[in-house]
C-alpha cells in the first residue's frame, strides 16, 4: 500500500467518524428557518471528506517522476522511533509536572532530558545550558514581562 | 487617497517603536528562519505569543519583519547547506548552494539580499496601488460574496498544490475546517465535538495548532533522521564566506531578471493559494529559457541570474499574498493564514472594513513592508557571516530548544497543561501525515477560514429566508464560484487523465 493510501485511509475513517458524531449534534430550537443547523457544515464536510478519501483509494496510484520510492515501508525506513517516542514521552511529562514542580525545576529537567534523549553526553554542558536558559527566560518572563509562573515546590525555598 | 494614506503609513510606521519592532522583527526572524527545519510559519508562530500584549499595528509590524526575515534566514541555509527549510527557497539553492561550494558564499548572500530587497519594494510599489483599489472594490461585497470567496480560497490551495497533492491537498483542507467546528457553535450555542471536554468549549486554539503541526513536528522529523547536517554545517559555517560584493559588471546582468521576476512574482503572490513556491519555480523557469548561450549552460551550476529570479520572485509574491489578506480577510498560504491568526488575536479582522476603520494599520503594515526591506538590507547582510554561525549548533540541543519554546509559548497563553498534551497529540498526528507526505499548510488554511465559512454561509442564508438562490443570482458570488469551478475541476481533470493514462 503507497503512502497516500494509507494516508487516504486515515481520513476516511476519520471522516467517518466525525459524520457519525455530527449526527448527535443537537438540534437548535428557532434556527431551521435559516436551513443552516449546527450539523449542515459538519455532515457536508463528512461527506466531502468521504469521497475524495475514497478517490484517492480507489484510482490507480500516482507513479512519481523522480523514481522516489512511494511505499510505506520505504517512508518509515531508518528513522530513529525511539528518539521520537522518547521526546513525545518527555513532553507530556513537561505538561504533567509543570505545576506541582514550578516554571525553573519543570524546564531544567526537560531541557536536560532532551538533550540526553537527542544523544548529549557532556552532563557539565547539559546543566550549564539548562541552568542557563531555564534562569534567563524565567527572568525576562518574571522580571521584564511581569508574567506569572507557576513556583512549585520551589516557593518554599522564598523563589517566585 | 493613496498619498493620505501613504502618509498616515509613514507617521505609523515611523515612530521610533515601530521601526524598532521592524529591526527586532527581522532580525529574529533572520534568527530562527535560518535554523535549519524552521520555515516562516514556525517562525511566525513561535512570535505570536510575545506580541499578545502590543498594538495590533505594531505587533504586525513586528509579523511583517519576521516574515521577511525568516525568508531570508531560509535561503541562507538553502545557499549554504543545501537544505532548504521550505518549498519556496528549493529553487535558490538550484544555483546558490554551487555557488557556496565554488567559494562564493558571501556573493551569492549577497545576490539573495539584493534580490529579495528589490522584489520586496518593487512588489511594496504594486501592494501600494492594488490594495486599496481592490479594498475599495470588495466594500460593496456581501457575505454570500465572501462565502464564496472563502470556498474559492479554500480550493485554490489544493489546486496549486502540484502534481499528485492535489487530492490530498483537499483532504487536509477538509481536515483543518473539521477541526475548526470543535467547540461552541457562535450563533446557536450548542457544543459540537467537545467530547465532553470542559477545556474544548472554546475551541482549539490557532496558536497551539500552528505551533505543533509546524514549530514540533518540524522538530520532531528533524529528531527522527539520524546524524544529518551537523558536521556539513560545521564546515560551511566555518569556511570562508568569500567577499560580500557584487560588481558592477553583475548588476547589470541580473537586473532585467530581477525586474521581470518581480512583476511575475508579484501577481502569482496576489493569486490565492499560489504564493511564494510556485513563483520562485515559475521564475527560475523563465529565466532559463530566455537565456542564451552560455549563460543558459550556467543554470544550476552557479548562475547569478538562476539565484537572483526565484529570490526576487518569492520576495515579491510573499508581498502580493498581503493583498488578498489586508483587502478581503483571506489568506492565500499557509504563512498568510498564520498572520491571520495572529491579526485576530490582536482583535483586528482583516477585510475591507479594516481599510476603512483602521487605516493606520492597514497602511503601516505596507509602509513597513518597505522599511523591513530596507532593514533587511542595511542590518542583516553584513551580520549574516555571523547568524549563519547558528547553523552549527547541534541537533542534540536545537530540537529540545525548539520543543520548548513551542510548548511554553502556548502555555504562556492559557496557562492550561490541557493545551500541553493536545499540542502533543496533534503534534504525533502532524508527524504521521508529514511522513505520509500529506501537506500541512492546507490544513491550516482550512482551519482558519472554516469558521469565516459558516459564519458567512449563515448570514447569507438568513439575508436570503433561506434560499440558496443567492448562490446563481448575485453576479460576483455567481462569478466567483465559477471561477473556483474551473480552479478545482482542472486539476482533477488533468490527474484523473493522468493516472487513467499511466495504467494503461
Amino acid at each position: 500500500m503507497t503512502k497516500d493510501k494509507v494516508g487516504a485511509l486515515v481520513i476516511l475513517i476519520l471522516s467517518i467518524v466525525y459524520g457519525a458524531m455530527a449526527l448527535n449534534i443537537p438540534e437548535a430550537p428557532g434556527i431551521e428557518d435559516s436551513g443552516v443547523t449546527p450539523s449542515s457544515l459538519p455532515m457536508a464536510l463528512s461527506a466531502t471528506g468521504i469521497i475524495a478519501a475514497l478517490l484517492i483509494l480507489i484510482l490507480p496510484a500516482d507513479r512519481p517522476d523522480s523514481g522516489e520510492e512511494t511505499s510505506l515501508a520505504a517512508a518509515f525506513k531508518g528513522l530513529d522511533w525511539r528518539c521520537a517516542a522518547f521526546l513525545f514521552l518527555l513532553m507530556a511529562g513537561y505538561g504533567l509536572i509543570l505545576k506541582p514542580l514550578g516554571f525553573l525545576i519543570s524546564t531544567m529537567l526537560f531541557l536536560c532530558g532532551g538533550f540526553w534523549t537527542m544523544g548529549e553526553r557532556r552532563i557539565k554542558l547539559m546543566l550549564s545550558v539548562s541552568i542557563g536558559v531555564t534562569v534567563g527566560f524565567w527572568l525576562i518572563l518574571t522580571q521584564l514581562l511581569g508574567i506569572y509562573l507557576e513556583p512549585g515546590v520551589l516557593h518554599f525555598l522564598g523563589a517566585n | 487617497m493613496v498619498l493620505e494614506g501613504i502618509m498616515t503609513g509613514l507617521s505609523t510606521a515611523f515612530t521610533f517603536t515601530n521601526i524598532l519592532m521592524v529591526s527586532l522583527g527581522v532580525f529574529a526572524g533572520t534568527f530562527i528562519g535560518v535554523l535549519p527545519g524552521l520555515g516562516p510559519i514556525s517562525t511566525i508562530a513561535l512570535m505570536i505569543p510575545i506580541t499578545y500584549g502590543f498594538e495590533p499595528s505594531s505587533g504586525l509590524i513586528l509579523m511583517a519583519g519576521v516574515y521577511y526575515g525568516a525568508v531570508f534566514g531560509g535561503s541562507t541555509s538553502s545557499i549554504l547547506l543545501n537544505t532548504p527549510g521550505e518549498a519556496s527557497t528549493v529553487a535558490t539553492s538550484f544555483d546558490g548552494y554551487p555557488l557556496a561550494q565554488a567559494g562564493k558564499a558571501g556573493k551569492a548572500l549577497a545576490t539573495a539580499a539584493y534580490s529579495s530587497f528589490s522584489g520586496g519594494t518593487i512588489g511594496a510599489m504594486f501592494l501600494l496601488l492594488a490594495a486599496p483599489t481592490l479594498a475599495v472594490v470588495s466594500l460593496s461585497f456581501q457575505s454570500a460574496d465572501y462565502f464564496a470567496l472563502m470556498v474559492m480560497g479554500l480550493t485554490a490551495v489544493s489546486a496549486f498544490a502540484g502534481k499528485g497533492q492535489f487530492l490530498k491537498a483537499i483532504l487536509m483542507t477538509i481536515l483543518g475546517v473539521m477541526l475548526s467546528t470543535v467547540g461552541t457553535d457562535d450563533s446557536t450555542g450548542i457544543q459540537r465535538f467537545t467530547l465532553g471536554q470542559l477545556d474544548l468549549i472554546d475551541g482549539i486554539s490557532f496558536l497551539l495548532l500552528a505551533m505543533a503541526t509546524f514549530a514540533l513536528s518540524e522538530a520532531l522529523i528533524s529528531a527522527l533522521k539520524p546524524g544529518e547536517t551537523s558536521n556539513v554545517a560545521q564546515t560551511a559555517v566555518t569556511e570562508k564566506f568569500g567577499s560580500l560584493k557584487v560588481s558592477k559588471q553583475e548588476f547589470k546582468e541580473i537586473a532585467p531578471s530581477i525586474g521581470r521576476s518581480s512583476v511575475l512574482g508579484f501577481f502569482i503572490g496576489v493569486l490565492p493559494g499560489a504564493g511564494a513556491t510556485i513563483a520562485s519555480f515559475l521564475a527560475y523557469g523563465m529565466e532559463q529559457a530566455l537565456a542564451k548561450g552560455r549563460a543558459k549552460l550556467q543554470f544550476g551550476k552557479g548562475s547569478l541570474k538562476g539565484l537572483a529570479a526565484p529570490e526576487t520572485a518569492n520576495n515579491a509574491a510573499s508581498t502580493g499574498s498581503f493583498v488578498p489578506l489586508l483587502t478581503l480577510g483571506i489568506p492565500g498560504s499557509g504563512t498568510t493564514a498564520v498572520m491571520l491568526g495572529a491579526l485576530i488575536s490582536y482583535g483586528v479582522q482583516p477585510g475591507p472594513r479594516l481599510f476603512a476603520e483602521r487605516p493606520d494599520v492597514f497602511w503601516s503594515v505596507i509602509v513597513s513592508m518597505y522599511l523591513g526591506n530596507i532593514v533587511l538590507l542595511i542590518l542583516n547582510l553584513p551580520l549574516i557571516p555571523y547568524i549563519a554561525r547558528l547553523l552549527a549548533v547541534p541537533k542534540p540541543f536545537l530540537v529540545p530548544f525548539v520543543l520548548f519554546f513551542s510548548l511554553i509559548g502556548v502555555y504562556l497563553v492559557s496557562f492550561n497543561n490541557f493545551d500541553i498534551y493536545l499540542m502533543v497529540g496533534f503534534a504525533a498526528c502532524a508527524l504521521c501525515f508529514r511522513l505520509l507526505d500529506f501537506p500541512m499548510a492546507p490544513m491550516l488554511l482550512g482551519f482558519v477560514l472554516g469558521g469565516l465559512l459558516e459564519e458567512n454561509l449563515r448570514r447569507a442564508l438568513l439575508i436570503n429566508d433561506g434560499n440558496l438562490s443567492f448562490l446563481w443570482t448575485r453576479p460576483i458570488t455567481l462569478v466567483i464560484l465559477i471561477i473556483t469551478a474551473v480552479v478545482l475541476f482542472l486539476p482533477l481533470y488533468r490527474s484523473l487523465v493522468e493516472r487513467f493514462r499511466e495504467r494503461s
